[in-house]
């Protein structure tokens, strides 16, 4: 006897449908209300003030909100491209390079991303600091005294100081998933590029690259979206978001606004930016390396 | 097709989990519960509270739990019959925020209203605390006067007990303490330094260290610069009176872009570009900056009394022992004034048991629980016995450090901020403060600083 399998993956999807409805789509729609009332997380519920466009437009000229969002732009422009672009670099390294100890580098390397982000930030806050800090000290070694900085409370350093650490966290994760890629090229393609003469830089940039765009395209939308979260975390550890908002980034402004201030429904409202934006440029990238990969799959 | 779909969608579920993570932060702070039950004979037995539970939730910050575990056994065991329960947490305002959004509030509450979690602030902003004025006007727990007369002057009609500013009193005074200059009194004893009095003579001792030892004159807690409030508010009280202090905190129009304001403003920035501020200290933090104080690298930091136990295990100098000296004054004479602030007790309105939670307030007042608090945490209550009652508990530094006050010419200084209305989106505290350290970097003038912070008090009263 043979029962009809589909009734059985109905019912089978309804706990994940039931979780998604209550833990993602509810608070979700809610965070969408809040952001049209004066809420202060007290009133999350309908007792709140219905202000409807207020905090939106507050946002628009509101200084500390744009400092945030310029510098999270900062960063997002420039922190996923050299993570991604470092680790393809170490991907190639370890699957195509000739070193004995390639396990011992993938450990170490991996090794910064389980790391609670806390700890990461107070790791660099040390490398970082002005009098004890290893850069600065290194610099002197070198006879490179006019460097010195006190990186973290200078506007010139704070934000990138964030930004080195954010790639420093993030690079051996997405080595790993570059890795478990390049691992799918089959190894006929490399011989014959060597039998063709090819030397490593060619084959990763004529090989390597092109063949994981796909790859590529994943992990720079991740890393997008992960520099968005994590630089949060690291500069409310590293900087404070000082000196006088140098530092700051959109989250950690959300969470000053909705917890410090008091101003839930306006922070909900910055949420909602910070979401919209985050979803736009996922898409951006999304179709920028789909049409790079029909290009390729183009017969010449 | 698919994947366009997913990524946005993926990005989407990563932003809600950091959206929920402010929401519901609960399930992950640790908390202790201490749940003293008494079992049902007791509350049989009889007392004007017995059989009643009273539910405290207490922030754990630098002052640990000994003294709360100890308040509660003592609470129960003068009251037959009552059971606290006491949530105890670090992150309280996390275990308890959802509890009240759900309408089960403790009935009181140990946080201030300057903590980073704002629940305090949220409390006033929703006027969702009890009035507690009563308890003040009545009998303090000894029975000999007015509870209200017992607190030290100022405190009570602060914003910081009556944030409505209507004469009623919906927050207490825990601790209080002076804040000022902490300085190592074996340094200045040994080679014959006093302790400056005017701006002159404080920019004098800088170059006479600079020469002696190479040490910076001053430092404060780098990438924290409210710590500054400490040498600002003093300052510019001693310099343009108390109630430009206050005009400041009323937020009125002119109160922090005036000449005279603007002096002592300059005086902050020549700090650092005259060179007396030590090197690296505006990428430090708080913890750093005060290390590098104690080892000798500077001769002062702003902080208050509580840094003797909160750098117990730090490094430090030969011999240092802990001193304060009040902000330096523009004239010889002038008034010296040393900030004062507190955290405080509250209950909510929403308090199950608020007549029992108000015992229990007044009950934290009482000699015991003010000589209990001075001996295990080494800091006193605001109230005005507290110096005499724990004098035998407190280190003779720390001791000292309280003495600021009987100083001639000296006066203790309350600052508190008018509270912002509702709908207001600034932190006029985040916007005196954070410039600073572009200040000291030469980023921004003082009269750069000053129009920004106009700029601010000017929303902040077009919010009202």
């Amino acid at each position: 006897m043979r029962k009809n399998p589909k009734s059985f993956i109905a019912i089978c999807t309804i706990p994940p449908i039931l979780l998604t409805i209550v833990f993602m789509l509810i608070p979700m729609a809610n965070a969408v209300y809040l952001s049209f009332t004066d809420s202060t997380a007290l009133s999350v519920g309908l007792n709140s003030r219905f202000v409807f466009l207020e905090n939106y437009k507050y946002m628009l000229r509101d200084d500390d909100f744009i400092l945030a969002l310029i510098n999270t732009l900062k960063l997002m422009l420039i922190v996923p491209a050299v993570t991604v672009f470092f680790s393809l670099i170490l991907a190639f390294i370890l699957t195509q390079g000739k070193l004995p100890e390639k396990k011992v580098y993938r450990t170490i390397f991996f090794f910064p991303s389980i790391l609670s982000l806390t700890v990461v930030g107070i790791v660099w806050s040390f490398v970082f600091n002005p009098t004890k800090g290893i850069l600065n000290h290194f610099l002197e070694l070198i006879s490179l005294e006019q460097w010195k900085h006190s990186w973290l409370g200078e506007s010139r350093t704070a934000l990138w100081c964030i930004g080195v650490a954010l790639i420093w966290q993030a690079v051996g994760y997405y080595m790993v998933m570059h890795v478990a890629a390049i691992d799918g090229i089959s190894n006929d393609v490399y011989e014959a590029a060597s039998i063709d003469g090819a030397n490593s830089t060619q084959k990763f940039f004529k090989i390597t690259i092109p063949l994981l765009r796909r790859s590529i395209g994943i992990t720079y939308v991740l890393s997008l979206s992960g520099t968005i979260n994590l630089s949060f975390t690291l500069s409310n550890v590293m900087t404070g978001g000082g000196p006088n908002g140098a530092s700051s980034v959109l989250l950690q402004y959300m969470y000053t606004q909705g917890m410090r201030n008091a101003n839930y429904g306006y922070a909900m409202s910055i949420a909602m930016f910070t979401l919209a934006l985050a979803i736009i440029l996922a898409l951006i990238s999304q179709k920028a390396t789909e049409e790079k990969e029909a290009d390729y799959g183009k017969a010449p | 097709m698919k994947r366009k779909v997913i990524a946005p969608l993926l990005i989407a579920a990563m932003m809600l989990g950091s959206l929920s993570a402010c929401g519901e932060a609960s399930g992950e702070a640790q908390a202790t519960v201490v749940d003293n039950e008494k079992t049902e004979e007791t509350a049989a037995e009889g007392g004007e509270w017995a059989g009643q539970e009273l539910n405290i939730a207490i922030f754990q910050g630098g002052y640990g739990d000994e003294y709360w575990n100890r308040m509660v056994e003592e609470f129960e065991s003068s009251h037959e019959g009552v059971t606290v329960n006491m949530t105890i947490s670090p992150t309280i305002a996390d275990i308890i925020r959802p509890q009240i959004v759900a309408g089960n509030a403790p009935d009181f509450i140990c946080l201030s209203d300057s903590s980073e979690d704002g629940l305090i602030l949220s409390l006033i902003k929703e006027e969702a605390l009890l009035d507690i004025t009563d308890v003040f006007e009545g009998q303090n727990y000894a029975g000999t006067g007015a509870l209200k007369d017992d607190i030290i002057d100022g405190f009570l009609e602060s914003t910081k007990c009556a944030p409505y500013q209507d004469g009623k009193i919906y927050l207490a005074p825990f601790n209080s303490g002076p804040q000022g200059l902490i300085y190592n009194k074996t340094y200045f004893d040994d080679n014959n330094l006093s302790v400056p009095a005017t701006w002159d003579d404080f920019f004098k001792l800088g170059d006479d260290v600079k020469g002696a030892d190479g040490r910076a004159l001053f430092t404060y807690q780098g990438i924290y610069p409210g710590y500054l409030e400490e040498m600002l508010w003093p300052a510019i009280a001693s310099h343009c009176g108390e109630d430009a202090v206050k005009a400041i905190t009323n937020y009125e129009e002119g109160s922090f872009n005036n000449p005279k304001v603007l002096e002592v403003l300059q005086k902050m920035q020549d700090i650092s570009t005259n060179g007396y501020l030590m090197e690296g200290t505006v990428g430090m933090n708080h913890t750093e900056s005060q290390s590098e104080m104690m080892i000798g690298h500077s001769v002062f930091i702003t902080n208050g009394t509580w840094m003797e136990n909160e750098m117990a295990d730090a490094p430090r100098e030969d011999g240092f022992e802990f001193a304060m000296a009040p902000i330096p004054t523009f004239a010889a004479g002038d008034t010296h004034y040393v900030m004062d602030s507190c955290e405080q007790f509250s209950i909510p309105a929403a308090a199950k048991n608020p007549e029992l939670a108000k015992e229990f307030l007044r009950f934290l007042y009482s000699d015991d629980s003010v000589k209990t608090f001075a001996e295990v945490s080494g800091s006193l209550y605001a109230t005005k016995t507290a110096k005499d009652v724990g004098k035998s508990s407190l280190s003779e530094a720390t001791y000292n450090m309280y003495g600021i006050y009987d100083e001639p010419n000296t006066a203790s200084l309350v600052v508190s901020f008018a509270t912002v209305p509702g709908s207001c989106k600034v932190n006029p505290k985040d916007e005196i403060f954070n410039p600073i350290t572009s200040v000291m970097n030469g980023e921004m003038t003082v009269e750069q600083w000053a129009e920004d912070v106009e700029a601010a008090f000017a929303e902040v009263r077009s919010s009202q």
